[in-house]
């Protein structure tokens, strides 16, 4: 059998002689129209009778304009009568005109959708007719948006990466991501939900959309005892999706808030930290029923996992913040903490015109303990007895240890210097009290110096000296006591 | 080539001056926004010399349209942007500003659309100006290197010493993409004594 | 009515399009004195020398384009009636034009619109 180039150009002028032209243009997928000099309709092929629901008959003889009164865009009219009367060829692409013909087709589904398309338009040379040829290219402009959705979340994602790069507050790249998702899935509000140290609370660290009075109403969601759909993600860790949130039993007692909020579904993606532990939720609430898309899916899982990100960023961190500020053995500020909340406090009662105190400690005995019993001893010792000077002391106290045995306690206000002072002797006996480790009885006692602001100083400086010389002072007269120098 | 007279050059280029101000404007509301134009910059020129031109002054890789055209004058019309910017260009004027990385078939027609307007409002003023008829195919649009543009506008095809090569250039801008484009008009100059009776009859009107 | 011809200026660098705007204005049967400049710099050298009244301007020419030349006349002579002519009609460019307070001529131009324009407050 001879193959296509073998095929003599006379045999393949013959074939092509015979074709029937009429036949190949129904057979076609796609509109094709053959109009007059008056733009009047003489031949339309079988593709564009099934597409616009009318009969051939109603078709021949009329013009696009007539079939569809005012609902043929002007470029497209135009278009059409420039080609007819002047012989200018044409095409309208799709890109730039959204809608051309009113054309609808079956989606996979079976729902009618609009059908995108481009049209053609040709002046034949030959006679005063003019071809028009739709193309359908929904498929076309489906894997574009597809395309550009894709990009569009990979920029959007380089923006997110980049403020946490840049160390942007947490707040700020949470609220990013949630706006990134607003954005890619329209008519929809977000929420990034955390869950507390206990893993029992989950409550609302970020949702730039929903009203500021709702967040603060809104209490922890407990694990224990509802099933939201955010809960059943971190139960199962896994996205949940609640299509219609008036049918989920867990949205029952919430239904007002989602009618207030126009909340028709909730699809709610697990955070999974290092470790793949689920730190919280990425939730998003769409005004319409219904499941996330394949592409949704997608897109909540990567902005979940940046959020992961950004939390575990934030997380270290602040562990880096903590070891730099703190003392690793007993876990209490250092220096650098110290002076930090010196200043602060500083700053605030002179604003306030408060008096504060400050306590020079060091310990009477230590040395020996670390000689006799060695450093596990004096190490343990250390440790109990600075658990055992913030018990004495509120919250907003400080107590800092600044050398081996020597520590500092900063009253945050006080209305007398009797105040330091009785604070002072319950320090001296929780400080003498033997502390028990094992077999061993180990037992210092302390000498405390105290300096008052205003009285003894108004500089960081000059309390920090004058409690010091106190504690020597103190030390002088016979350790296990406190001084202030006068 | 010294085909047309200095005031024929002259008309020719205010002819075209009109018909690209004519296809800004449709651009212009397409895209909702302005379109800034040059001056265009007209050269005729013979087969081997547009041939040397397209080598020498043309980008190496090239994205365009082209039309066929036949009427009062005969031949090929081809807008022509350096590629790697004609993708901008479509971005610019469909609103996006996304950075794909290949032109795909939608922007292909965008892009063919885009030279079909501009040349058919070039050809269209050309004719209606001078009183004459000229009808243009559709626009097919094509990337390819600077040396295969001579055989893309067929430029050999008939008789080369028969041919001219209108080469117009001209800088336009849209948002803030801006660019240079040409325009080729590959004459068949069988075709031509038409064109310069045409302009002749213009300029006796005028002089 | 005045009998003095009125003083009128043509700016473009087409030699071509100028000779169609006087043709265009001689076929008015008015009584007019006119000027030409191909360029913005020409243009104002030929209103150092002769005093004009209106002047039409092309848009888009080498070198300062219509609207720069506008602004600068503007500044100079504030009596100075002018009308922009161009081939980019687009709508923005009018806007601006008319921003300057100058009228809006799109070319080709007719003989009754340069009529309606010259005429407009004599």
């Amino acid at each position: 059998m001879p193959n296509s180039s073998e095929l003599s150009g006379a045999c393949l002028s013959d074939i092509l002689d015979n074709l029937d032209c009429t036949d190949l243009l129904h057979s076609l997928d796609g509109g094709v129209l053959l109009l007059d000099a008056r733009c009047r309709i003489i031949f339309c092929n079988r593709w564009f009778i099934r597409h616009t629901g009318f009969k051939e008959a109603a078709l021949l003889g009329r013009t696009l304009a007539e079939l569809y009164p005012n609902q043929l865009p002007l470029p497209l009219q135009d278009a059409i009568e420039t080609a007819c009367h002047q012989r200018m060829g044409r095409i309208l692409s799709y890109q730039l005109h959204k809608r051309l013909l009113p054309l609808q087709r079956r989606s996979p589904s079976g729902e009618l959708r609009p059908l995108h398309q481009s049209i053609l338009i040709k002046p034949l040379s030959q006679s005063d007719l003019t071809l028009i040829q739709c193309l359908d290219i929904t498929n076309a402009v489906k894997r574009e948006q597809h395309l550009r959705a894709g990009e569009r979340i990979l920029k959007l994602e380089r923006k997110v990466l980049e403020l946490i790069a840049q160390g942007d507050a947490l707040d700020n790249v949470l609220n990013e991501i949630c706006a990134t998702v607003e954005q890619l899935i329209p008519d929809a509000t977000t929420a990034i939900m955390l869950l507390d140290e206990e893993q029992e609370l989950l409550s609302i660290k970020s949702a730039p959309s929903l009203p500021q009075a709702l967040l603060d109403s809104e209490r922890g969601l407990d694990l224990g005892n509802s099933a939201t759909t955010c809960i059943r993600a971190v139960q199962m860790r896994a996205l949940a999706i609640t299509p219609d949130v008036h049918r989920d039993d867990g949205w029952q007692d919430r239904l007002a808030l989602a009618t207030q909020l126009n909340i028709a579904a909730c699809w709610a993606q697990p955070i999974v930290a290092a470790f793949d532990e689920v730190v919280g939720v990425f939730s998003c609430y769409p005004q319409r029923a219904g499941s996330p898309s394949e592409h949704e899916r997608q897109l909540l899982q990567r902005m979940a996992h940046l959020a992961a990100i950004a939390l575990e960023r934030h997380r270290r961190v602040e562990r880096i913040r903590f070891l730099a500020m703190h003392d690793p053995l007993t876990g209490l500020p250092n220096r650098s903490l110290l002076n930090e909340h010196l200043g602060r406090n500083l700053r605030r009662a002179h604003r306030e015109g408060n008096q504060f105190a400050l306590m020079f400690i060091d310990l009477d005995g230590f040395k020996q303990i670390n000689d006799f019993h060695g450093h596990d001893a004096g190490d343990d010792l250390l440790s109990v007895l600075a658990g055992r000077i913030t018990g004495q002391l509120r919250g907003t106290d400080t107590c800092a240890r600044i050398g081996g045995d020597e520590f500092v306690v900063m009253l945050e206000t006080v209305h007398s210097a009797d105040a330091a002072e009785l604070v002072a002797d319950k320090l001296l006996t929780c400080l003498s009290t033997p502390v028990q480790r094992g077999q061993q009885q180990l037992r210092v006692s302390a000498s405390i110096g105290i300096a008052l602001y205003p009285d003894d100083g108004s500089s960081a400086d000059a309390l920090l000296t004058r409690a010091d010389d106190a504690m020597y002072q103190a030390k002088a007269e016979g350790k296990n006591r406190w001084y202030r120098i006068r | 080539m010294d085909l047309f007279n200095a005031d024929e050059h002259d008309l020719i280029v205010e002819l075209m001056n009109l018909g690209v101000g004519r296809a800004a404007s449709a651009l212009s509301q397409l895209v909702s926004d302005e379109v800034l134009l040059s001056v265009p910059r007209l050269e005729f020129i013979s087969v081997p010399e547009a041939q040397r031109a397209f080598h020498d002054d043309l980008p190496p890789f090239l994205a365009g349209v082209m039309q066929n055209f036949e009427g009062f004058i005969n031949g090929r019309a081809a807008l022509l942007f350096p590629e790697a910017r004609s993708l901008e260009l479509v971005n610019a004027m469909i609103g996006e500003d996304l950075s794909a990385d290949e032109i795909s078939e939608l922007e292909h027609e965008t892009l063919a659309e885009l030279g079909n307007i501009l040349l058919n409002h070039c050809l269209a003023t050309l004719a209606n100006q001078l009183k004459q008829q000229v009808q243009t195919d559709i626009p097919l649009a094509f990337n390819i290197s600077a040396d295969e543009l001579p055989g893309t506008l067929n430029l050999y095809q008939g008789d080369t010493e028969n041919t001219l090569v209108m080469l117009v250039q001209i800088d336009f801008s849209l948002r803030n993409s801006a660019l240079r484009g040409y325009l080729a008009f590959i004459i068949d100059l069988h075709s031509a004594d038409t064109f310069v009776t045409a302009l002749r009859a213009y300029l006796a009107e005028l002089l | 009515m005045t009998h003095e011809p009125l003083s009128l200026l043509l700016v473009d660098d087409s030699r071509i399009a100028r000779l169609s705007l006087k043709r265009q204005l001689e076929s008015l049967g008015l009584s007019l004195e006119l000027h030409e400049a191909d360029s913005a710099d020409s243009a104002e050298e030929q209103l150092q020398q002769h005093p004009v009244q209106v002047a039409l301007i092309d848009f888009n020419m080498p070198g300062r384009d219509g609207l720069e030349l506008a602004e600068s006349l503007k500044q100079q002579y504030p009596q100075l009636r002018m009308a922009l002519v161009t081939a980019n009609i687009q709508d923005a460019l009018a806007k601006r034009a008319r921003e300057l307070g100058m009228t809006f001529l799109p070319k080709p131009t007719t003989a009754e619109q340069l009529r309606a324009f010259i005429q407009q407050d004599l």
